[in-house]
């Protein structure tokens, strides 16, 4: 009989010190997915906001008497502010991954639509 | 004017589309706040707060006045103890320190009245973004017509000559009557000029003893020493004086009379020397745009403690100066360095146009100054998540323009828009119309100010708007992300306006483009 108190004594205390290891480990993870998503959600407002300010002054460079080699160029940062867009909808929004692909796919693969520089 | 039936809408509102979102989506930062404040529970609570009781002032006017009151004896005391350390326990729970809180909040009755004024407004709308209020937060009166200069580019199209149905002054005190009963916090008197008439100061001494936080503009000719201290005894707490160049003859020339620029210049020193906080008010065009550094660096040197930029609007006289106006591109520029000036913290900076908003969040650090209407401003991310409640064009919605007659029209720049007249009617009854309801809902805009991220921040300047569509509703034509609206509206002006046409083809000959279309 007192052995299997015993017994029970250092599974209960085994079984206890497991439980504190994982709520622990458990409580690293979560402090970790919170930093993580914290430091997401700031680089996302951070680069929303240059990427919008970008925008901005992408416009305002179109009405200064851009030339049409200039234009190819504006034509593409452009392009590349829709992907930018597009990766940060998915940050605000990680449920729309399959939104995200379609939208990004045809942009990733058009033609580039600058000057031609291979001949 | 143009008065249209209450409960309507003006003519050609809401015609325009929305167009293409350009903006990347905003992880805007959230405060718990917000959740509080959302609950059904907290407007009821807030609800019994606000309303007015037997006396006509909120229990929570009530409490932040008898709030660690030492004046208060007997049974009076023993009444507002337990709510005053409720308050203590709760000042010190948030870390707030309560000698500031007392003097800052509790006990000074335009900020209770603003607080009250909020409390109302989310029992009575819900929490909104942007905050729709219960009545205005803050009031401008062009007390008057009369003006001592003929500026270029006034709004009011003000001179010598009083409107010929201007406000008698016990008209003028019974509409400062109705403002205090109706909560109205802060009230700012422009004109014309205010100081050219004598029943400013009957007015601004009944508005002071009815617990209103008094602003005054001025082109500051007749600032004098004995005038500032009059003012500051009055209980105005901010002058602010027009100044539109460093160089005095480019000032005098837009303002039309010689030397005015040295009398505003001494009226800025003696309101600084009064001891009354002062700003210098620029209003930007085409034309001294470039002097906005030398601008910020004089107002500095006079000791002024904010720089007050006027969005110009081509209405009034500035009508006819329509090619002055900046493009968006020039705005942007203007706005993005008024926002690196606001960072440096050497002088307070404030802006009417409602992109200023936009642009402290777009260009500034997350943890930076951010501009939270029309004159506030604070640090960092919480500051930024009231910007989206207060934040942006406040016309209709947190604020209303009070012309001389006593007509009520949603800003200064939109004078020819009657919504209501004081001499007839409450301001209750005007500020609940159909149009102010328009005004507050941002979604019901055109062009890109209707699916911009911005939208809480700003809302685009809907003078702008009306000034150059017809159309209340449309988009802001002076920001970067409309300038297909901006096209659309220089290519018009082209067909309909040779001569303007001709002035835009001159000037693209001569290197620069002074028309809308390009700079």
């Amino acid at each position: 009989m007192p052995e299997a108190c015993v017994l029970a004594g250092v599974l209960a205390v085994a079984l206890l010190g497991a439980w504190l290891k994982a709520r622990q480990e458990r409580r690293k993870v979560a402090e970790e997915a919170r930093r993580w998503r914290r430091c997401l959600e700031s680089t996302a407002y951070e680069a929303a906001n240059a990427a919008n300010a970008i925008r901005g002054n992408v416009l305002a460079l179109r009405h200064l008497h851009a030339d049409e080699r200039q234009l190819a160029h504006l034509d593409e940062i452009e392009q590349a502010l829709e992907r930018m867009g597009a990766a940060l909808e998915q940050v605000r929004n990680p449920g729309a991954g399959a939104k995200r692909d379609a939208a990004l796919a045809p942009r990733v693969t058009a033609p580039c639509s600058g000057p031609d520089l291979t001949g | 004017m143009m008065p249209y039936p209450s409960g309507a809408l003006p003519p050609g509102t809401c015609r325009r589309p929305r167009a293409r979102k350009l903006t990347a989506s905003l992880a805007q930062p959230c405060h718990r706040l917000e959740q509080i404040l959302s609950h059904p529970v907290t407007r009821k609570v807030l609800a019994r707060l606000a309303a007015p009781r037997a006396d006509g002032r909120s229990l929570f006017e009530r409490l932040s006045e008898n709030y660690d009151n030492p004046r208060l004896r007997g049974w009076e005391r023993v009444k507002w103890k337990l709510p005053s350390l409720l308050i203590d326990w709760g000042l010190a729970r948030a870390g707030l320190d309560k000698r500031t809180m007392k003097e800052k909040l509790f006990h000074h009755p335009p900020t209770v009245r603003a607080l009250a004024l909020t409390a109302r407004s989310i029992a009575q709308h819900g929490l909104a973004e942007p905050q729709r209020f219960a009545a205005p937060l803050f009031v401008v009166w062009n007390i008057t017509q009369v003006c001592n200069l003929r500026c270029r580019h006034c709004y009011q199209n003000a001179g010598p000559r009083p409107a010929p149905d201007e406000l008698t002054l016990e008209e003028r005190l019974r509409v400062v009557d109705e403002l205090a009963a109706n909560g109205v916090p802060f009230l700012a008197i422009a004109g014309g000029e205010p100081l050219a008439i004598r029943d400013l100061w009957p007015v601004l001494e009944r508005a002071n003893r009815r617990g209103l936080h008094l602003t005054l503009a001025t082109n500051g000719t007749l600032l004098t020493a004995e005038t500032a201290a009059r003012l500051k005894e009055c209980g105005v707490k901010y002058v602010e004086v027009s100044v539109d160049s460093a160089d005095p003859e480019e000032h005098d020339a837009f303002r039309g009379r010689k030397g005015a620029w040295a009398q505003a210049i001494q009226g800025i020193r003696n309101a600084v020397q009064a001891g009354i906080r002062t700003g210098l008010a620029a209003c930007f065009t085409r034309r001294n745009v470039h002097r906005v550094d030398e601008m910020v660096e004089l107002a500095i040197s006079l000791g002024c403690q904010t720089f007050s930029h006027f969005n110009f609007i081509p209405v009034g006289r500035g009508r006819q100066m329509l090619e002055e106006d900046l493009t968006p591109a020039q705005r942007e520029l203007l706005l993005r360095k008024l926002e690196r000036t606001l960072q440096q913290g050497r002088i307070n900076v404030i802006s009417t146009a409602p992109q200023f908003g936009r642009a402290c969040v777009v260009y500034g650090p997350q943890e930076g100054v951010f501009a939270t209407g029309h004159a506030g401003r604070g640090r960092g991310s919480k500051t930024m998540v009231l910007a989206r409640y207060i934040g942006g064009c406040g016309a209709g919605r947190c604020y209303c323009a009070i012309q001389p007659n006593g007509i009520v029209t949603p800003c200064v720049y939109i004078s020819s828009l009657a919504v209501g007249d004081l001499r007839r009617q409450s301001l209750e009854q005007i500020w609940n119309c159909e149009l102010f309801a328009l005004l507050s809902d941002r979604s019901r805009r055109g062009d890109h100010c209707a699916v911009c991220d911005y939208q809480s921040h700003c809302g685009g300047c809907r003078a702008r708007a009306f000034s150059y569509t017809g159309d209340i509703a449309a988009g802001d034509p002076g920001c970067v992300y409309n300038y297909p609206l901006w096209d659309e509206l220089a290519a018009e002006a082209a067909q309909e306006l040779p001569v303007l046409q001709d002035q835009h083809l001159q000037a693209r000959q001569a290197g620069a483009v002074p028309l809308p279309g390009g700079d």
